[in-house]
């Protein structure tokens, strides 16, 4: 969750004499190009199929064509995704809830599959927003906050997304949780990654997640959030996939709520 | 059950075989004297002050308490007490009976003699049955510079040879390879879990309140165990009998008072010193508003109370409190320490046999508490020891010492609470408890086969025993819940045993050079989870159980030891090579925080160490110091990493050298330096990249397969002393730390350029560069 990043103000406070932050050479390794699956099922089924590079290569990704892409739910039925775009395979299946679903992905003769159970939808009850409190690093605007009715003794994983309307999360924070804690709670979940102001219309989205997507997202901002003080072993995020693909064959349902500001 | 019990009866049977062979050498035409050995300016016991019969080129020294005992032939001798900074004592042999003979040095009344960094007398590193160790006292290393100028004994002890210091500025450190949490720490017997203050910077020890401390390098005696890498063990002052003192010193950024005075005078005494930082007394002065409102500071005491009884009993009593809070507004919330209390009761039944009972307890807690969503959410956890120790040391005669005893420790667990209200966001949360019990018997003999030879071997057997109440989980490959038992207080979850052997042979070759070798086995009952860098609170300890087994360890070292010039110069040769089995570490991804199965976040394996340490110190004239250099490999394997293939451990470090240097220049000034180098830690950094729904995303390929960049460092010190007013003593002390300014890399970091994100870069953040400071000393 947070507790990396606040260790990482304290670090920062705590050397504020002479601290400083420099970008150095390093020597990396050059590997291999290995094989990326970006799967995800929600109302549709996109793949995107791609190879990563060596770290300090600028960020474009070659996109693998030509791969036979199927997904198959646990009734047996099965569909072939279409090539829409070089390296993305895409159709329009609505992911049911409760079902699960097993991506396979053939290319040079080489199978990599993924299975990932359809998470049941939690809908947001309601957005709020209250003035940014002053102990934020961030004053003027207004924050929001997510309401919602965690479903009692069932395991959910969450994901939310905030954002201007027609406009990504410029930081594009992963901010994901589960209910472990909070178990058949109202939760209010407050967005403190940015602020907003008048006249803006926010969106927000709730994503509820299957297990596996969770895990994937949990160890991915485990990377990212290890700050200044820096992960002891840092690794790579834990997959759903076999064969050594990268990536994840994730599932997720979307509630999605917007809100105009005024004071 | 039907071989332990096998085990046991032939240790037994050893045990006899011992006790008789030693039995053998008691004769009657023989005169014992003992006593206490003490400073006849403060009255405190004098720890390893060393007594020396000429005529009979043997001796021996004090104990922890400062208590001796030796036993010769009838005849006429001189029997001299030494000890360093003191002047030496002579008694005449007519004046010895058989009695007890309580002993005061002077302070040597040069003030030249006060800086010789040596806290060992002359040769002893040649004579005495035992390596891997080193002692000192804070008052032979004040001259070395540190950080803010805050005298730290473990900043020093980081200067050894075979002792690596943790990341940048902290008071972590490596002994030979082994983790944070493979040395026990000790203090006044009593165990510390966590040595840090202000997320590592200071360590807990107030030098003021220290008298001695003694590192044991994986070697230590059978008396000693429950880690693996180290014992250091760390004696408070028993606060001066002779007369009212106060003392203290005045920092940039804390401050330290010391009171000591007689109870009844030569009869007790005690001490009470306390420190308090105000490091966050300048964030008032930050614009940032966070930096305001924010609390950082720690404090803490030492008191120690002693009373001699009589001749034959005296008691002591010594606690240490130590506290640290980071406050930021109403964002985040951290605090933690240590509480110790120790009892002890020394006795001495007769001049040949001396007893000390401890009871001790020992408290770590650590909480924080974070913003979420509007909640303060309070997370609290924390250890709890009960010890009780019983120690012997019977003097047979002078070249047998024998030492027992038995040792009982209750540990409590509290790995993780939530207390939350009815309205609260959170629900209350109480993870599983943990209770369990440790125990030890241990005899160590020390025995001069001859002149040449001299032998300290022992065995320590140590038990643990983890108890109900517990719900105890199994898990499958899937880390699964797959059984569940659950388990009614008192009875027992399960239980370990072990017996560790341990030897020292010297073999002095002539009065300047000895051989050493030594082996020894350690077991290690309870283990730290850490998944930082840093020694942050959150660390988890948690204790053998029946997913995880104890660690153990076996060391072989061997060394060679020269003395020249008169002893002026130290110096020695070791190599050493370690074994771990049962080692721990996380497994990728895992999840810690809260967790009630943690234990199914662990991966187990095994560790190896080996290294050769150089050292060579001067010890006395205008000049001294010492260089340190070792060459070393650490390596881990695990199954579940990198498919079983030995990967370097992040304290792996191929070279670490230390020079420090002292020196006298005149009356009033003394000047110091040191320069420290080692190759950067082991290190996973990223090889490749990916993109997945908008994030890059690293990817790893080997476990610590890169390094840091090499780590180095010039600190500077100057210390002025004016002349003693009547009782006013003073000194000023002034340091560079990092004086040339190198940027040592705290942490790497990867991430997106800020104006073109996908293009990644490495960023480095060093923390201290050129930081100057000043502290005032004084004494009345």
């Amino acid at each position: 969750m947070k507790t990396i990043k606040v260790f990482t103000i304290i670090f920062s406070l705590a050397v504020l004499f002479t601290a400083c932050q420099d970008v150095i050479d390093i020597d990396l390794d050059s590997i291999e190009p290995k094989l990326v699956i970006d799967g995800v099922i929600t109302d549709s089924v996109v793949v995107k199929i791609s190879k990563s590079t060596d770290y300090f290569e600028p960020g474009i990704y070659p996109p693998v064509s030509n791969a036979i892409v199927t997904v198959t739910d646990n009734s047996g039925n099965l569909f072939q995704l279409e090539e829409i775009s070089p390296g993305i395979y895409s159709e329009n299946h609505m992911g049911v809830e409760g079902n699960g679903y097993t991506l396979d992905v053939e290319i040079n003769n080489e199978i990599y599959t993924g299975s990932v159970e359809m998470p049941h939808k939690v809908t947001i009850d309601s957005i709020s927003i209250e003035p940014t409190p002053d102990y934020m690093e961030f004053s003027g605007g207004y924050i929001v906050n997510c309401h919602l009715q965690d479903s009692a003794d069932v395991e959910n994983y969450y994901r939310l997304k905030v954002s201007k309307l027609n406009e990504t999360d410029p930081e594009n924070v992963l901010c994901v949780f589960d209910d472990a804690f909070v178990d058949g709670n109202e939760i209010s979940m407050q967005w403190d990654n940015n602020q907003f102001f008048e006249q803006d219309t926010v969106v927000v989205e709730l994503q509820t997640l299957a297990k596996s997507t969770y895990e994937y997202y949990r160890t991915l901002s485990s990377i990212f959030e290890s700050g200044m003080i820096g992960n002891a072993n840092p690794a790579n995020p834990i997959t759903n996939l076999s064969n050594g693909a990268l990536g994840y064959f994730g599932a997720y349902t979307v509630s999605r709520d917007t809100i105009i500001i005024l004071p | 059950m039907k071989n332990s019990s096998k085990t046991e009866n032939r240790l037994v049977f050893f045990l006899m075989l011992f006790l008789t062979s030693i039995t053998s050498v008691f004769a009657d035409d023989n005169i014992t004297i003992s006593g206490y050995v003490k400073s006849a300016e403060t009255g405190e016991g004098l720890i390893g002050s060393t007594i020396y019969v000429e005529e009979l080129k043997t001796g021996t020294a004090t104990n922890a308490y400062g208590f001796y005992s030796l036993t010769l032939p009838k005849g006429n001798y001189t029997v001299r007490y030494s000890y360093i900074g003191y002047e030496n004592v002579s008694v005449p042999s007519e004046r010895i009976t058989d009695n007890t003979k309580d002993i005061e040095l002077q302070p040597a009344s040069t003030e030249m003699d006060e800086i010789v960094i040596r806290s060992e007398a002359e040769d002893k590193n040649i004579r005495k049955a035992q390596m891997g160790v080193t002692k000192l006292s804070p008052k032979e290393t004040k001259m070395i510079p540190v950080i803010l100028g805050e005298q730290d004994i473990l900043k020093t002890i980081q200067l050894l040879p075979g002792v690596s210091s943790g990341i940048e500025g902290t008071s972590g450190f490596y002994v030979r390879g082994g983790g944070v949490d493979q040395n026990l720490i000790i203090l006044d017997e009593a165990p510390v879990y966590s040595a840090s203050h202000l997320m590592g910077f200071f360590s807990v020890f107030n030098s003021d309140a220290i008298k001695d401390l003694e590192l044991y390098k994986g070697n230590a005696p059978a008396n000693y165990g429950g880690r693996l890498s180290s014992i250091l063990n760390i004696q408070m002052n028993d606060g001066n009998s002779k007369k009212f003192t106060t003392s203290g010193g005045l920092g940039l950024l804390s401050s330290r008072l010391t009171l000591e005075s007689p109870i009844v005078k030569d009869k007790g005494s005690f001490i009470i010193s306390g420190r308090r930082s105000y490091a966050d007394m300048f964030m008032v002065f930050s614009k940032d508003r966070t930096q305001q409102k924010t609390d950082l500071y720690f404090y803490d005491l030492n008191a120690k109370a002693n009373y001699k009884i009589n001749d034959n009993n005296r008691i002591y009593l010594s606690g240490y409190l130590g506290r640290d809070v980071f406050n930021i507004d109403e964002l985040f919330a951290l605090k933690w320490g240590n509480k110790t209390g120790t009892f002890r009761w020394n006795h001495v039944f007769n001049n040949k046999l001396f007893l000390n009972s401890s009871l001790i307890y020992s408290d770590y807690d650590y909480g924080f508490g974070y913003n979420f969503s509007d909640n303060m959410i309070y997370i609290k956890s924390g250890i709890r020891d009960i010890n009780w120790k019983e120690d012997f040391q019977y003097y047979i005669n002078s070249n047998n010492t024998l030492k027992f005893g038995v040792n009982a420790i209750y540990h409590y667990y509290q790995p993780g609470k939530i207390n939350a209200d009815k309205d609260d966001l959170f629900n209350s949360l109480l993870m599983n408890e943990k209770h369990a019990f440790e125990g030890a018997f241990y005899v160590s003999h020390n025995w001069n086969i001859s002149d040449k030879i001299k032998v300290t071997y022992g065995l320590r057997y140590s038990g643990f025993m983890a108890v109900g109440p517990d719900t105890v989980y199994t898990y499958n490959e899937k880390d699964e819940r797959v059984n569940t038992e659950v388990f009614s207080e008192g009875e027992v979850v399960k239980k370990y045993k072990n017996i560790e052997p341990r030897a020292t042979f010297n073999i002095i070759l002539n009065k300047r050079n000895s051989i050493k070798f030594s082996y020894a086995r350690n077991a290690q009952y309870v283990h730290l989870l850490s998944n930082s860098s840093a020694s942050l609170p959150t660390d988890l300890w948690i204790p053998s159980s029946k997913n995880v087994k104890p660690q153990v360890a076996d060391q072989l070292a061997l060394g060679f030891y020269k003395n020249f010039n008169n002893n002026m110069f130290e110096t020695s040769i070791e190599v050493y090579h370690k074994d771990l089995m049962n080692q721990i570490d996380y497994q990728n991804g895992a999840e810690i925080l809260l967790n009630d199965d943690v234990e199914s976040q662990l991966v187990f394996g095994k560790g190896r160490a080996y290294g050769l340490e150089l050292y060579i110190k001067k010890q006395t004239g205008k000049l001294t110091g010492w260089i340190g250099y070792t060459l070393s490999r650490t390596e881990k394997s695990m199954d579940e990493i990198d498919n079983g293939n030995w990967f370097p451990a992040k304290q792996d470090r191929t070279h670490d050298i230390s020079v420090v240097g002292m020196y006298q220049l005149n009356e009033k000034w003394n000047l110091s330096a040191n320069w420290v180098y080692n190759t950067g830690n082991a290190v996973t950094f990223p090889s490749g990249k990916y993109t997945l729904d908008g994030f890059t995303v690293p990817v790893y390929t080997k476990r610590n397969g890169y390094r840091m960049p090499d780590y180095h460092r010039l600190d500077l010190g100057a210390t002025y002393t004016p002349k003693k007013k009547k009782r006013f003593e003073s000194s000023w002390n002034f340091s560079i730390y990092n004086a040339y300014g190198r940027r040592n890399a705290f942490s790497i970091t990867f991430q997106g350029n800020e104006n073109n994100p996908t293009q990644t870069e490495a960023m480095r953040l060093a923390l201290f560069q050129m930081i100057p400071s000043v502290t005032y000393n004084f004494k009345f």
